[in-house]
């Protein structure tokens, strides 16, 4: 069982603090500003930074620093030696404790129009990623390496959390990052999809994630397949019945339901996904159809215009629909 | 003197046209989007806006003419008249051999009963059929989240995309059809001209009495 597992049930089931808020020693908001100077700032060149303005906007701004990075002692502009081995910032900590839930939510509501609020389905979510490449091939993997805690919003997608796919281009895009967790050198990408038509125009309409991961079952699965097992056929989206290429089309569809509201999202979505009411041999059948139609009618209409001049030569007269 | 009756009053003409305009836009739309190509360009986006908007607006025309027909008793129009399958026999008689040798309409129209014996039936089947399952998968794609994800372990939206499409295709040998029939075939009181502007002038002695059709 992975570590986030452990501290997940830990803090769910055996007393842990319930408020990583309230049991913190040291005041919430009093030393964020502090932390800035190195973190957002040129404090210190080495210390890792946030976007100062895209965490204010955030959920967890309220909450301050240590509320997350409990463990850090001294606050203090230099750290503790000890403090610089920190450890991974535990989301299941407070997500999957409902009475912490209901805490935040208490202090601060969720606005209207975000369904989910401060819920995360974060057993589904850590079971799937127990299957998942991120968990089996390399340790240590947290929540945060994707979704960057410093930038969640409420009714935010899961596409805005995983920034499109910069948050995977993250680890996968640079040999620093990639060595960290994989030691080894990052899969060339540019080769790995050199087969994919229309590659660029498919990296930007479509999530890495819809490829990689298991295409069974919800939407947002976080069980990231080996590559072997990704989805490689055009058909699974383009063409027959397959559940990856619906599914696509209601997460197209929830998505922009979030970003313009229920009715707006129906008429100025873009979330059509091709082929999505496609089915081949319908297709072949109606066109097939249409075009016979076409042909009778163009017979009929043959037939009456060369009906017409024999009648002529004949002197019967033109004929005409009235008596 | 008494106003003769036009043989499609206004508001009909104006949902005809309406309808049309709408439907070429959705059929156009509606091909691109199914037949689209990622690599196709700027047209897909409009596409789906177009298709969305104007499907809409589809949808409120059709309740407009829904409203209208029960307002106005143009219901009527659609309950076949006795016997009903001899005169179907005799309008298909008409189109597939009298129309050939210079024959006439065996049932012209009237303000009473402007549809022969077919239209009838298509026509029943377009509006009250074909319509609403047309508008029902369309609103349901438009709103994909309110369908069940699955449906004994197909995705819920599989049947409603194959309605959807299996309709756009009837839909389209209609249009091929009625564009063919309404040009070369409808009689002159009840053609193009008589739909654009009501065609008070030339209609039938029969329509201006309000009688039934003629039964020859």
């Amino acid at each position: 069982m992975r570590t986030i597992t452990i501290l997940g049930l830990l803090a769910a089931g055996l007393g842990w603090p319930t408020s990583a808020v309230a049991d913190n020693p040291i005041p919430r908001t009093a030393r964020d500003s502090e932390c800035f100077i190195c973190h957002a700032g040129t404090g210190d060149a080495r210390a890792p930074k946030i976007d100062l303005v895209a965490y204010r906007a955030s959920v967890h701004a309220l909450h301050g620093c240590i509320s997350c990075h409990g463990d850090v002692e001294d606050v203090s502009i230099a750290h503790d030696k000890e403090d610089e081995d920190l450890r991974p910032v535990d989301c299941a900590h407070c997500h999957l404790d409902e009475r912490v839930l209901a805490e935040f939510e208490a202090r601060a509501p969720a606005p209207a129009g975000s369904e989910r609020g401060h819920k995360v389905d974060l057993v589904r979510i850590i079971r799937e990623f127990d299957q998942s490449v991120h968990s089996t091939k390399s340790v240590q993997f947290t929540c945060a390496r994707c979704h960057d805690p410093h930038r969640i919003r409420f009714g935010m997608t899961p596409d805005e959390s995983l920034e499109h796919n910069q948050a995977c281009l993250r680890c996968h895009g640079s040999e620093l990052e990639f060595r960290t967790f994989a030691h080894r050198a990052p899969p060339d990408l540019d080769a790995a999809h050199q087969w994919l038509p229309n590659r660029d125009l498919h990296w930007r309409s479509v999530r890495c994630v819809d490829c990689h991961t298991n295409s069974e079952g919800v939407v947002g699965s976080h069980r990231i397949l080996p590559k072997a097992q990704a989805l490689s056929k055009c058909e699974s989206c383009h063409q027959e019945a397959s559940v990856l290429k619906f599914k696509t089309y209601r997460y197209a569809h929830a998505v922009e339901q979030e970003k313009y509201g229920f009715m707006n999202a129906a008429i100025l979505n873009e979330a059509y996904v091709i082929g999505a009411t496609r089915n081949q041999t319908l297709d072949l059948i109606g066109m097939s159809l249409a075009t016979l139609t076409f042909l009778g009618i163009l017979g009929h209409a043959l037939l009456r215009t060369a009906a017409a001049l024999v009648r002529r030569k004949r002197g019967i007269g033109p004929g005409g629909p009235h008596p | 003197m008494k106003k003769p009756t036009p043989m499609f009053p206004g508001w009909l003409r104006a949902w005809h046209w309406v309808n049309a305009f709408l439907f070429l836009a959705l059929v156009a739309t509606g091909f691109a989007l199914h037949y689209g190509e990622a690599g196709a360009g700027g047209y897909f986006r409009w596409a789906v806006l177009g298709h969305n908007a104007t499907g809409v607006a589809c949808t409120l025309a059709y309740v407009f003419y829904l409203a209208s027909m029960v307002w106005t008793g143009h219901w009527r129009q659609y309950v076949p008249r006795r016997p009903f399958f001899r005169r179907a026999a005799r309008q298909v008689r008409y189109y597939l051999s009298d129309i050939f040798q210079g024959g006439h309409h065996p049932f012209p129209a009237t303000v009473v009963s402007r549809f022969n014996p077919l239209q009838q039936v298509s026509y029943i089947g377009a509006v009250f059929l074909m319509f609403p399952v047309q508008i029902g998968t369309g609103l349901l794609l438009l709103f994909p989240l309110s369908v069940p994800e699955k449906v004994a372990s197909l995705p819920g939206l599989l049947p409603v995309a194959i309605g959807h499409s299996v309709t756009a295709y009837v839909f389209t040998m209609f249009l091929i059809v009625h564009v063919y029939l309404a040009i070369t075939v409808s009689e002159p009181h009840t053609g193009i001209r008589a739909m654009l502007f009501g065609d008070r002038k030339k209609q039938g002695p029969e329509g201006a009495e309000g009688q039934g059709p003629a039964l020859r």
